[in-house]
This record gives C-alpha cells, structure tokens and sequence, in this order.
C-alpha cells in the first residue's frame, strides 16, 4: 500500500510542489558554503570585508593552532564548577587523542558538515512534511475515498502505510538529500579525505564538541539526530493529519506544536532547568540552530535532586515524543 | 445462499437515537432503503458496512458477528457512499486498481476484473482518462465497477442514482437487476420509481425506527381504501384540500382540478372516490412531501 500512497502523492498537485522544493533545496546548496579553515575575513568599522591573503596552509594552520590552544586553556582550568570540571574532562581528552597538530585539508567535510544540517534545509524539510504529511489522511476525507478505505479488506494496511510514510518521507528525501550534497561537495571540494582526524578541525567553536570524535564520528552523530528530528516532524504531522478533518486543522495543529516548546521558553514563571531543557529542545532551536545542539556538551541539569546531561535528556526526550506520536497514530488509527 | 440479520440495532449519538431497536432479516435479493431525510438509513447502512459501531445490537452475516472477524466480512461487502470522489488525478483504470489493493485482489485478476466491469459500465473507452474530467453520471458509474471489484456478497448502495440522468438511471437500474443474483443488495434512495423498479422489498424508515418492510405487492395491499381521488372546479376547495390532506398529485385542467391524496378516512367532498395506490402514495402516506426530492 505505501507504493499507492506515494503514487497518490506524486500525481497530486502536492508531487509536483514537493519535487520543485526539493530541487530548489538541492540547487542552492551548490552556492551554499562555511568559511574554510583556510581563509580567514572579517568586517571592519566601515562595513568593508577584509580579507586574509596568507597562504591558505598558513591561515589554516593559524586557525587549528588557536583551537588546540582554547583546548589547551580548558584542559588546565582551575574552575571548580560543574560545567567547567566537565569541559576540562573532555579537554583533557580531546587533547590526548589529538593525532598530530598540523593542518591537513577537511575542506570537504567542513562544507559536507554544514550542508548535511542547514537551516534552510530544515526549513525546506519542514514545509516538505506539512505538505504531505499534515494531509496524508485529511487529503481522503476532502477526496471522499475515505469510506472507501475504511470498508475495504486492507482498511489497517492501508491506514498504517500512512503512518509508515510518515517516517519514510522525511528519512528517504534526507537520504537523497545526503547522497546528493556529497556528490556536489565532492565535485568542488574534491574526494572527502582525512575523515578519521579529530572533529575539531572542522568546528569553529572546539570547545562545546562532547567528545573526542573523528569527524566522520562527529558528522554521523548529527545527521542521526537531524534524521530523529526530521521522523519525529513526520509522525507529529501525519498524527494531527489522523486527528483532524481539514488540511487546515491539521497544518495549524502542527505549527502549534512546533512553536509552543520555544514560546514557553519566554514564560518567566517556568521554573528555570524547565526552561533550560525547552530553550534546547523545541523544534525552533533544533531546526535552525542545529549547528549548537548536535554533539555540544552544555553541562548538567538538575531535576528531583538527580542531575541529567542536558542534551541527552533532549535526546531522550526526543525520543520519547517520537514514540507518544507513534502510540497517539495507532491508538488514532484504531478508532477508525 | 447470504442471511444478513439485523437484531435490535440501537444507535445514538449524544441523546438523539439515529437508530432505534432496528430488527430485520435480509437475504438474497435488493432492498430498497427507503426515508426522508435524517430518518437514519446512512447511519445503519455505515453499521453494515462497519463504518461505525451500534451502540448496542448485533449485526450477523451467515450466522457469525460482523465484528468477530471484520477484515473477512469487508471482503464480501461493496459500498458506494452517499459522496462519492475518487483521486481527480487518476485514470478511471488506475483508480480501480488502487480500490482492488485495497480490497486485496490479486494484481493479475485484478487487471482482468477491471476491464470487464470498466466496459459493463460504459466506461471502457476512456479508461485512461482522468476522473477529474469526467461528469457526476460518469464518476458514479466509476463507483459502481469499484462496488463490484471483489465480487461482494453484499452489495449497499447510498443514492447510487443521484445526480444521473433518465438514460444513467435506467442503465443503473438494469446493472442492478442484473447483478442482484447471489448478493444482498440494499438500495437506499428518495427516488420511488428506483426501488419500485429494482427492488424485492421496502424497508421504511421514520425517526430511526422501522415502520414497514415487505414486499411491494404487500405494501400496496395494506394502502387500499387510503388513495383518493378528487376533482372539482372551486379554486378555494383546492386550497382547502391541500391545507387538510397529503396531496401526493394535483393536475389542473382547464375548468377542473384534479387530486390525487392520501387519507386514513374518506374524505368529505362529493367527488372523493377511492383509487388504486400506486408506490409514491405509499411515501406520501408515510413521509411528508418536502423530503422527496424525485419520483
């Protein structure tokens, strides 16, 4: 049934905008890129852009000299806090298991990095899941097959294909969109190499990386989280779909959901590792400030007198909306 | 041979009882579903077709609950909803084949079964036209070959004919005498002349409840002596007779008017004289005049 669901999709009007979308997004990407390790610019008082023209092993090697040093500085902190034990541990480790300290070219990964988890992306993404999945079943009610399907022999394979869809479309397009920036990355990067070297050669800020990763390590790690994001949207949008009767409903439904976690962060009265814990984990931080989230450290929070790594308990968390969403469907479902 | 009991089928929604204590037994042969607007024929329809549960009662098909094994008893059953849509971007052919997915029927057979009906529809050349383009006659002829795509042992219809024309309406008619062998097909219409013509029995339904079932033959008999006619030439005896009595046809001449009404009792005008009931005066003796749309 999930063949006849995808059918549906592409020879509806929605196919035909969900492909340009997804074409777009993958077109500008080529013009999209993060400043290298080997450059180096800045803006002065006038607005104009000044650019380094050393040579590019030199900047590069001036830049990774500058992190193993803001390691170095952390590694040896005499603070006594939490937070700061925890960052001079991972220092200390990042440190020990730094391979050698002179520059070799992650051009390719530092641009593949950024693209895997763009903003625009996300966004892209994101309209791509309301689209479809906001009206994977809403679309049967304004087509009236609805009762067609509910009376059929197959009626609960073909409501759980929808359900299916919903974690489908998001983890195949961002699967295609991978596969697709790799190909454009390698193309004007040239072949990724160096992939087993520290992650903070391709991390502006060193500091906050919760471990010692590779940077294939590093990179994995982020687009798995960006994949449990994108799937957790998916199966949110397909349950309002389930829940609601009109396209409009269930798209409203959705933006509520995302929006409401990052305006309960502005809710003063909220106690304040509640808000620490929103502030990281609602969707409007996850999407577009992705970069600060995926394998960052960011200490502990305390609830109930017991202390939680901040964002394994998103991640956790995370995880537990996915399953509520994946619980809410069927149990929706069933009362079909 | 197919049984479908319907035992004391109670069904409300808040405290409006859509149906109430409904009992009746089908089996082979078309019924015709008969009501005003509201009386509950949808409601009890969708509970056949498990749609929506009763609140209490028991549905049986061949002695078994309905629900016991609900995906077994939906591959016997073929609905054609009151609205009826299909994907407006779908051939004809390609929309029947993703109702015989749903329906599970083998691909193979399927493309075979598809064909065969598109052309007992008239529907076969343009098949590969989208359904989007075709006429409200058209589209409903479209449901009607899905109806048949699993061959169903029972077959409900809710208006199949509305929105057809004279032509697609006797066609329909004719599909439908020609398919009611073997199956228990339940038509339900405001349109008199579709069950008078299809239909083995009438089931009638008022406020939720059953006030008659039989066949027509029956029906009729039990009308005698509540059909009158009554002719006369004074415009204000024709105002009168229209405010006290269900007038079912009223035919103006040009000196005297003549009409046609139903009554308990004789009515109290010189020309009243009883007359052989015909199936609308049976509706009008029931139901009021609002709610038939088409005889």
């Amino acid at each position: 049934m999930i063949q006849w669901e995808l059918k549906k999709i592409f020879k509806a009007k929605t196919g035909i905008i969900v492909i340009v979308i997804f074409i777009l997004l993958c077109g500008s990407m080529v013009f999209i890129k993060p400043e290298l390790e080997t450059q180096k610019s800045h803006r002065n008082e006038q607005y104009e852009l000044i650019k380094d023209t050393r040579k590019a092993e030199v900047i590069a090697q001036g830049k990774l000299d500058a992190k193993i040093g803001t390691i170095k500085e952390m590694a040896n902190s005499k603070e006594k806090d939490d937070f700061s034990k925890g960052i001079k541990e991972i220092s200390t480790k990042k440190l020990k298991a730094m391979e050698d300290t002179t520059y070799k070219d992650v051009s390719f990964w530092k641009v593949f990095d950024y693209r895997a988890t763009n903003a625009f992306m996300a966004f892209c993404m994101v309209i791509i899941l309301i689209i479809v999945c906001c009206n994977i079943y809403t679309d049967e009610i304004i087509s009236t097959v609805e009762n067609l399907m509910l009376t059929s022999k197959n009626k609960n394979r073909a409501l759980y294909s929808k359900l299916g869809l919903g974690i489908l479309i998001p983890t195949v397009l961002y699967g295609f969109y991978l596969g697709i920036q790799f190909v454009i990355t390698a193309v004007q990067y040239g072949m990724p190499i160096n992939g087993k070297l520290q992650a903070i050669r391709i991390i502006d800020n060193p500091i906050l990386v919760r471990d010692a990763y590779t940077i294939i390590q590093f990179i994995a790690i982020k687009i798995i989280i960006m994949i449990l994001i994108l799937v957790t949207l998916g199966v949110i949008a397909s349950l309002f779909s389930f829940i609601t009767t009109s396209s409009i409903a269930s798209t409203s439904g959705f933006l509520i959901f995302i929006i409401t976690p990052k305006l309960l962060t502005w809710v003063k009265v909220l106690p304040g590792n509640v808000r620490m814990v929103l502030e990281n984990i609602n969707f409007i931080n996850l999407l577009f400030s992705f970069q600060g989230f995926a394998g960052s450290y960011y200490g502990n929070v305390k609830f109930f007198g017991m202390n939680f790594d901040l964002i394994n308990l998103c991640l956790e968390l995370l995880g537990v909306t996915i399953l509520a969403g994946i619980t809410m469907s069927i149990v929706s479902l069933k009362k079909y | 041979m197919n049984k479908l009991e319907i035992k004391k089928l109670t069904k409300t929604f808040g405290k409006k009882n859509a149906n109430s204590n409904i009992t009746f037994t089908l089996e082979n042969g078309v019924y015709g579903l008969l009501g005003p607007n509201g009386a509950g024929k949808t409601t009890l329809m969708k509970q056949i077709v498990t749609l929506t549960k009763p609140t209490s009662g028991e549905i049986i098909y061949n002695g078994q609950s309905i629900y016991e094994k609900e995906d077994e008893y939906r591959n016997i059953i073929g609905y054609l909803p009151q609205e009826f849509g299909a994907y407006k971007n779908f051939t004809a052919k390609q929309f029947l084949k993703y109702v015989a997915a749903l329906k599970g029927i083998d691909k193979n057979k399927a493309s075979q079964k598809i064909d065969e009906l598109l052309n007992l529809v008239g529907l076969y050349e343009v098949r590969n036209k989208a359904v989007g383009k075709f006429s409200g006659g058209m589209k409903r002829r479209v449901g009607i070959a899905q109806v048949l795509l699993n061959d169903p042992k029972i077959v409900v219809l809710d208006e199949p004919t509305a929105g057809l024309d004279p032509q697609e309406r006797s066609r329909f008619r004719n599909l439908i005498a020609d398919i009611s062998k073997e199956k228990i097909i339940i038509l339900s219409t405001h349109i008199i002349s579709d069950i008078e013509a299809v239909a083995r029995e009438t089931i009638m339904i008022k406020n939720g409840s059953v006030i008659i079932k039989g066949n027509h033959k029956d029906i009729l008999t039990g009308m005698k002596g509540k059909v009158y006619k009554i002719t006369t030439d004074k415009e204000n005896e024709v105002i009168d007779i229209q405010r006290d009595y269900k007038v079912v046809n009223l035919q103006r001449g040009a000196d005297i008017t003549e009409l046609r009404v139903v009554s308990d009792k004789m009515p109290l005008y010189a020309s009243a004289q009883s007359i052989e009931p015909r199936f609308e005066d049976v509706y009008m003796f029931y139901f009021d005049l609002e709610n038939t749309k088409e005889v």
